[in-house]
C-alpha cells in the first residue's frame, strides 16, 4: 500500500537539513525525513484488533513538527518513538474488517481513531495511570507487544493515517453516530485535546479568559468554552486578523493581532490594569485575565502570558513549541500556576465521565458545535509536499486545519 | 545613621562589574555600588510608625544577587523598586521609639520585622488582595505614602536592616515571644516564604517531597516539613558535602547530591522509578517524587524536577533564580503544574490563621522548630564586604546562613 512514512536515517536528515537552508520545500521533497512510498500492509496484533481504511486524516501541529525537523535535540520524547513510522494521527475512516474477538465493532462502521498506544493496546495490565483513563500518562509506552511510542504516527508496529490500510486496537475506536459527518468527525483528536485543556482549570462564569494562538487547536478552545461555559469573555490572541470573522462564529469576544509590548500594552488598556513599565524589558500588569489556554506555547507567549494575568492565575499549557529562555519572574511574584496539559483520556464534563472522543461526537451528533470554517484544505497524499508547505506557511495559504484524503 | 545602601548609578555598576571580575570581592569594592554609608536618620512618616533598631539582620539570597549584579536587565520588578536603598529585610529588632498613635508596640519591645510594604503601610485602604492578607501580591507598591518599593531594603523610603537604625509602621512589628531568641526571630522572614510555599501544595501523609537547594530556604523547606507534616519522606538535594550534616539535622530523611542525568538516576533508585535514557538529553522518568520544592528557581534545577515529580505531581518555584532556557516537554507531556510563591501574609496553618511571622515565633516559642543551628557565620556591619562573600562564595566559606550581628 501507498503511505507517507518518516525515517530517521542520517542521508535523508542530511538532505533535509542542507537543502532546508535553501528552501524549506526540501523537508518535503520526498528525499528528506518524510517521503509517499510503497509499504507492507499493516497486520493485526491480536484477534481484537480491526483492519480500517482511513477517509481523512488531518495534519497536527506536532506533525509538521517533525516534518520540517524543528524539534530541540534534548527533547525527551525521542524515548517514546521508534521509526520509520507511518504518519498521521487525527484520522477518520471505515472499517473493512474486524478479527474474531472484537465485539463493540463491524465492517462498514464509520469510525473516529484515538492514536494512544496504552497499556490495553500493548497487550498489558493496565498501570495506575491507565486505571484511571490517564492513557497519555501510561506507564508504558516502552513496553508490550509493540514497539515503543506513545501514539499511532509515530511508532513503528502500529501505522497511522497518512495511508491506505492501518490497523488498531478495538478500544481505539469510536462509531460516529449516524448523522454525523467525517468532515466534522475527523477534528475529533484536536477537540478532545482542547477539551481536556480546558478541564485542566474549568473557567467559572464571569471569568476573563486568554486564548494563545488561533489554529485549529486555539478555535476549538475558544469554541467549546463558548458553548460549553456560558458567561466566559473570550479574548483569542493570533497575528492573523482574517481570523476575526471565524472567531466572532466560534464565540470569542475580540481578537488582539499585536505582538510583545504592543500586546501587552493594549491588553492593559482593555482590562482596564495599570502598565508596570520595569526600566528595561516588558511592560506587565499586576493584575489581568483570570486563566489562559496557551496552544502555542512558546517562550514568547508563556512570557506575554505571566504578565498579563491577575495573581494566583492559572495557565494551561497544552502548545507543544521549542523550549527556549523568557523572562518568567512574574510567575512566582504572582503566584501562577503554569498546568502542562496532554492530550486526553477519559474526561469528565457535566457530571458524566466517558472518552474525550466520545464527548465530542455525542456533541456533534446534538447538534451543539458548529465547526464550519476550520477546514481549509484537503489533499491526496501523494500532493504531501503542497499540504506541508500549506500548513508551514499559514500566512500565505490561509490554512487552517490541512486534511488528506487517503 | 550607619547602612549599608545600594546606588544604582552606571558608573558604579560598570566599576563593579570590571572589579567582579577579578575577584568576587570586586563586586562590593568601596567604588562600586554597595557601600556602608553614614545617612540622615529616617523621619516617621506618619502617627503610627516606629523607629527600630536592628540587632540581628539576615543575609538573603535575593541580596547577594542583587549585590553581586545577578539580575537580567529585563527583570520586571524594578518597575516596583525605587533607589538608593539600604539593603536587609531579615530582622530582628528592638523599639526605640513610637510615634503618638502607636498601639501595637512600645520602646523596649523586642520584634521581628516584616518587611513588606503594603497598602497599610503606604497609608492607603486595603486593595483586595491586602484585605484577603496576601500582602505581597498587594496591587499598590507604586502609590501612597512611600516610594515604589514591594519590601524595606529595597525602597528609598524605608532603610533596610544592613544599618543601626529602621523606621517601620507598627503592623510590620511581630513581638518576639521571651522564650525565642533573636537569632531564631531573625529566620522568621525566609522560614515564613518557607511555609507559605508548603501550604500551596502540602505533602499527604506517605508522600515523597523532594528539596531542592540545601540553603536557608531549603533548609527550613525541609525543617518544616520534617517537623510539621509527619509521615513524609524528605529527599534533601545539593551540590556540596558540608551541606549533609545540616541537611540531616533539620530532618531530611536522605541527602543526595548532584546534578543532571546522575542526580535523575539516584533519585529514582531512591523512590524505585523507571529510568529511560535518552540520546543527548537527560534521561525520562516513569515514576518519581510526589512534590518538588525548588528553592534554586534556576534552568538546570527546573528541567530536573519537572523530569523527577511524577504525572500530575507539583512542583513550587520558590528561588528567584535568573530565567535562562530549560527543556520543559515533560511539563506539557507529564501534565506536571508548576506554582509560583511568593514571599507571605495571612495565612492558615493548623487550626490558626496569621500572619507567617506569628505562625513562626509561635512554633518557635512551643518548641516545635530552632533552625538556628544553620546560622554558620556572623558579622559586625563593617565587616559588610566580608559577610557577602561569604554567602556568596559558599563553596570557599562553607557558609549556610550569614547573619548581621548589630
Amino acid at each position: 500500500m501507498k503511505a507517507l512514512t518518516f525515517r530517521i536515517e542520517l542521508p535523508r536528515l542530511a538532505f533535509a537539513k542542507v537543502f532546508g537552508l535553501v528552501t524549506p520545500r526540501a523537508y518535503v521533497s520526498g528525499y528528506g525525513a518524510v517521503s509517499h512510498e510503497d509499504v507492507a500492509e499493516p497486520k493485526p496484533h491480536g484477534d481484537d484488533w480491526v483492519t480500517v481504511q482511513p477517509t481523512l486524516a488531518g495534519i497536527c501541529g506536532s506533525d509538521v513538527m517533525q516534518v520540517f525537523l524543528e524539534a530541540a535535540a534534548d527533547n525527551p520524547l525521542s524515548a517514546v518513538v521508534s521509526a520509520p513510522h507511518v504518519m498521521g494521527h487525527e484520522i477518520v475512516g471505515t472499517v473493512v474488517e474486524v478479527g474474531s474477538a472484537v465485539k463493540k465493532l463491524a465492517k462498514d462502521d464509520r469510525v473516529a481513531v484515538s492514536p494512544w498506544l496504552p497499556c490495553e493496546v500493548r497487550g498489558l495490565a493496565p498501570c495506575a495511570a491507565c486505571e484511571r483513563g490517564d492513557y497519555p500518562l501510561c506507564e508504558h509506552f516502552f513496553d508490550g507487544k509493540i514497539e515503543r511510542g506513545m501514539h499511532l504516527g509515530n511508532c513503528r508496529d502500529v501505522g497511522g493515517g497518512f495511508a491506505e490500510t492501518m490497523c488498531v486496537h478495538e478500544s481505539m475506536l469510536f462509531r460516529i453516530p449516524d448523522g454525523v459527518a467525517f468532515d466534522e468527525a475527523v477534528l475529533a483528536d484536536p477537540f478532545a485535546v482542547a477539551l481536556h485543556a480546558v478541564l485542566r482549570a474549568p473557567p467559572a462564569a464571569g471569568e476573563t479568559v486568554l486564548v494563545f494562538g488561533c489554529g485549529s487547536l486555539g478555535l476549538l478552545v475558544v469554541h467549546l468554552i463558548a458553548v460549553l461555559f456560558p458567561g466566559v469573555t473570550i479574548l483569542a490572541v493570533d497575528h492573523k486578523p482574517r481570523l476575526a470573522p471565524l472567531l466572532e462564529r466560534l464565540g470569542a469576544h475580540k481578537l488582539f493581532t499585536s505582538r510583545g509590548r504592543e500586546l501587552v500594552r493594549e491588553l492593559g488598556d482593555h482590562l482596564k490594569a495599570p502598565l508596570r513599565k520595569p526600566f528595561f524589558g516588558m511592560p506587565w500588569l499586576q493584575t489581568g485575565v483570570d486563566k489562559i489556554y496557551d496552544t502555542v506555547g512558546a517562550p514568547s507567549t508563556l512570557e506575554i502570558g505571566v504578565r498579563v494575568t491577575k495573581p494566583r492565575a492559572t495557565i494551561v499549557m497544552v502548545g507543544v513549541a521549542q523550549p527556549r529562555r523568557f523572562e518568567w519572574t512574574p510567575l512566582y511574584f504572582k503566584e501562577i500556576s503554569l498546568l502542562g496539559s496532554n492530550a486526553y483520556g477519559i474526561e469528565t464534563l457535566g457530571g458524566k465521565r466517558a472518552h474525550g472522543i466520545a464527548l465530542f461526537l455525542e456533541l456533534l451528533a446534538e447538534e451543539r458545535l458548529k465547526l464550519d470554517g476550520i477546514v481549509s484544505h484537503r489533499f491526496p497524499l501523494e500532493k504531501f509536499g503542497d499540504a506541508f508547505m500549506a500548513v508551514y506557511d499559514k500566512r500565505r495559504s490561509g490554512a487552517i486545519k490541512v486534511l488528506f484524503q487517503p | 545613621m550607619r547602612g549599608v545602601s545600594f546606588e544604582m548609578s552606571l558608573p558604579r555598576l560598570a566599576a563593579a562589574r570590571i572589579a567582579g571580575f577579578f575577584s568576587t570581592s570586586g563586586f562590593v569594592a568601596p567604588f562600586g555600588p554597595v557601600r556602608l554609608r553614614e545617612l540622615p536618620d529616617p523621619k516617621l512618616v506618619a502617627d503610627d510608625w516606629v523607629t527600630v533598631k536592628p540587632v540581628v539582620t539576615g543575609v538573603c539570597g535575593s541580596d547577594i544577587k542583587q549585590i553581586f549584579l545577578d539580575a537580567d536587565i529585563d527583570n520586571p520588578l524594578r518597575a516596583l523598586i525605587s533607589f538608593p536603598h539600604v539593603l536587609g529585610h531579615e530582622v530582628a529588632a528592638r523599639v526605640t521609639d513610637v510615634g503618638p498613635s502607636v498601639r501595637r508596640v512600645k520602646a523596649g519591645d523586642r520584634v521581628a520585622v516584616s518587611p513588606w510594604l503594603p497598602c497599610e503601610v503606604r497609608g492607603l485602604p486595603p486593595c483586595d488582595r491586602c484585605k484577603s492578607g496576601d500582602l505581597s501580591l498587594c496591587d499598590n507598591f507604586t502609590r501612597g505614602a512611600l516610594a515604589p518599593g514591594i519590601h524595606a531594603g529595597n525602597c528609598r523610603d524605608v532603610p533596610g536592616g544592613y544599618s543601626d537604625r529602621m523606621i517601620a509602621h507598627e503592623s510590620m512589628c511581630f513581638p518576639i515571644p521571651d522564650d525565642v531568641t533573636d537569632e531564631q526571630a531573625a529566620l522568621s522572614d525566609p522560614f515564613a516564604v518557607a511555609l507559605h510555599a508548603i501550604r500551596k501544595a502540602p505533602p499527604e501523609p506517605g508522600e515523597t517531597a523532594l528539596v531542592y537547594g540545601c540553603g536557608p530556604l531549603g533548609l527550613l523547606t525541609v525543617h518544616a516539613l520534617s517537623r510539621l507534616y509527619p509521615g513524609v519522606r524528605v529527599i534533601a538535594v545539593d551540590l556540596h558535602p558540608y551541606l549533609e550534616p545540616f541537611a540531616r539535622d533539620m530532618g531530611a530523611n536522605d541527602y543526595v547530591m548532584g546534578t543532571g542525568a546522575e542526580l535523575i538516576e539516584k533519585i529514582a533508585s531512591l523512590v524505585s522509578a523507571r529510568v529511560h535514557g535518552v540520546r543527548m538529553a537527560l534521561p525520562w522518568v516513569t515514576g518519581g517524587v510526589d512534590r518538588v520544592y525548588d528553592t534554586v528557581g534556576i534552568a538546570t534545577t527546573l528541567e530536573t524536577a519537572v523530569r523527577l515529580v511524577k504525572p500530575l505531581g507539583t512542583v513550587l518555584l520558590v528561588g528567584v533564580g535568573t530565567p535562562r532556557r530549560y527543556e520543559w516537554t515533560p511539563i506539557f507531556f507529564r501534565e506536571v503544574t508548576v506554582i509560583g510563591s511568593n514571599a507571605y501574609g495571612v495565612e492558615s496553618f493548623g487550626a490558626r490563621r496569621m500572619h507567617g511571622f506569628e505562625h513562626y515565633l509561635a512554633l518557635c516559642a512551643e518548641g516545635r522548630l530552632d533552625p538556628t543551628k544553620m546560622i554558620t557565620h556572623r558579622f559586625a556591619l563593617d565587616q559588610y564586604r566580608e559577610a557577602f562573600v561569604a554567602a556568596r562564595d559558599k563553596r570557599v566559606s562553607s557558609a549556610v546562613k550569614v547573619v548581621f550581628q548589630l
